[in-house]
């Protein structure tokens, strides 16, 4: 499995294309953060092996990331491309501009890859989520009935949250594409955006 | 030698994702030094109730959904930690904006998980909790 890396530019500078085509080029997947928002919602959903900042001018929104992940107790290494290397200690690894690529490559091949520990979840649990998924089925179609979207939006919130957790990751992508549709986009509510959902809590989806 | 006793209060709406933390806990425990530590725990599906058990219990770790169905999980935040401010109190959320994440660390939140849960974001709470106790004995 090739290592993901997290590639995150807060400032102006614009080294990101050619920085991200170099990883690509050994191998390395890569997402992109622009911001500092998404820098640290992206390290935190843990799904990136290391976070690389690139940094042009004294970053503060960088040093600002790194300080917030760290104290939420985040271990995953953490490097940087700077252009002035400074006492930095909850950075792993500061290298400078012009950069020399293969140091960079070389540091992220002495990166073991994530030894994921697996959530356990025993049978019993599967199956009481399970039943609360048909639960959540009957109560968002009594609400639909009324007309209650509150009520609604709360189970789609909390569907959201918690069937990833029991290998229901489609539900949980289901339940996240609403809430953008709703909050982000400003779609108003239609009984026919819940369908996909209310089919695959009545079915299950693994 | 003696083992001592913690209490840990999970507060979360949902049944099922409360024991599947506490299943996830108590096996992640034993990675860690924690693991000779007994934990009791105590369940909260509402603010109301988590405060109850709060005050009856004072755990010392606290696994704090931010949207619960009667409160907001920040306002039960600030008032764990007015009642006891060396609690170690994890908010757990289906969003990371950083609005969240800063607010928590505002109110005193010691760390922030975000859902769905992995063993790794659990045992790199425990980590941390353990070096927190750590640094808390020490100090004593």
């Amino acid at each position: 499995m090739p290592l993901k890396i997290l590639l995150a530019q807060l400032d102006a500078g614009s080294e990101l294309p050619t920085v991200q085509s170099k990883l690509h080029s050994v191998g390395y997947h890569t997402r992109v953060a622009l911001t500092l928002d998404e820098s640290v919602q992206q390290a935190l959903s843990y799904e990136y092996d290391a976070l690389l900042f690139l940094s042009k001018q004294a970053d503060h929104q960088m040093f600002e990331a790194v300080q917030l992940l760290r104290q939420l107790g985040y271990e995953r290494p953490v490097a940087a491309v700077v252009t002035n290397a400074s006492q930095f200690e909850q950075v792993d690894q500061q290298f400078s501009w012009p950069c020399q690529w293969e140091l960079v490559f070389g540091w992220f091949n002495g990166l073991t890859k994530q030894n994921l520990k697996k959530l356990e979840v025993p049978d019993e649990l599967q199956q009481m989520f399970k039943h609360s998924l048909m639960q959540a089925a009957v109560e968002m179609e009594l609400a639909l009935q009324s007309g209650d979207w509150t009520k609604i939006k709360q189970i789609v919130h909390r569907l959201k949250g918690n069937a990833a957790c029991f290998g229901e990751a489609q539900i949980t992508a289901l339940a996240n594409d609403l809430q953008i549709l709703w909050e982000e986009h400003k779609v108003p509510e239609q009984k026919e955006q819940l369908l996909p959902l209310l089919a695959a809590l009545k079915t299950g989806t693994t | 030698m003696q083992r001592t006793t913690q209490y840990i209060l999970l507060v979360d709406d949902q049944e099922s994702t409360r024991q599947l933390l506490q299943n996830n806990l108590a096996m992640l425990k034993e990675d860690t030094a924690l693991y000779s530590v007994i934990w009791n725990y105590q369940h909260a599906s509402t603010a109301g109730q988590a405060i109850k058990l709060f005050n009856q219990y004072q755990p010392a770790l606290i696994f704090l959904d931010i949207e619960l169905p009667d409160q907001s999980g920040l306002y039960l935040l600030e008032k764990f930690k007015d009642i006891n401010k060396d609690c170690f109190v994890v908010m757990v959320s289906g969003v990371s904006t950083l609005e969240n994440v800063r607010a928590s660390i505002k109110s005193g939140a010691s760390s922030f998980i975000v859902k769905p849960f992995t063993g790794e974001k659990i045992l790199s709470v425990l980590k941390q909790y353990d070096k927190y106790l750590y640094q808390l004995n020490k100090a004593v």
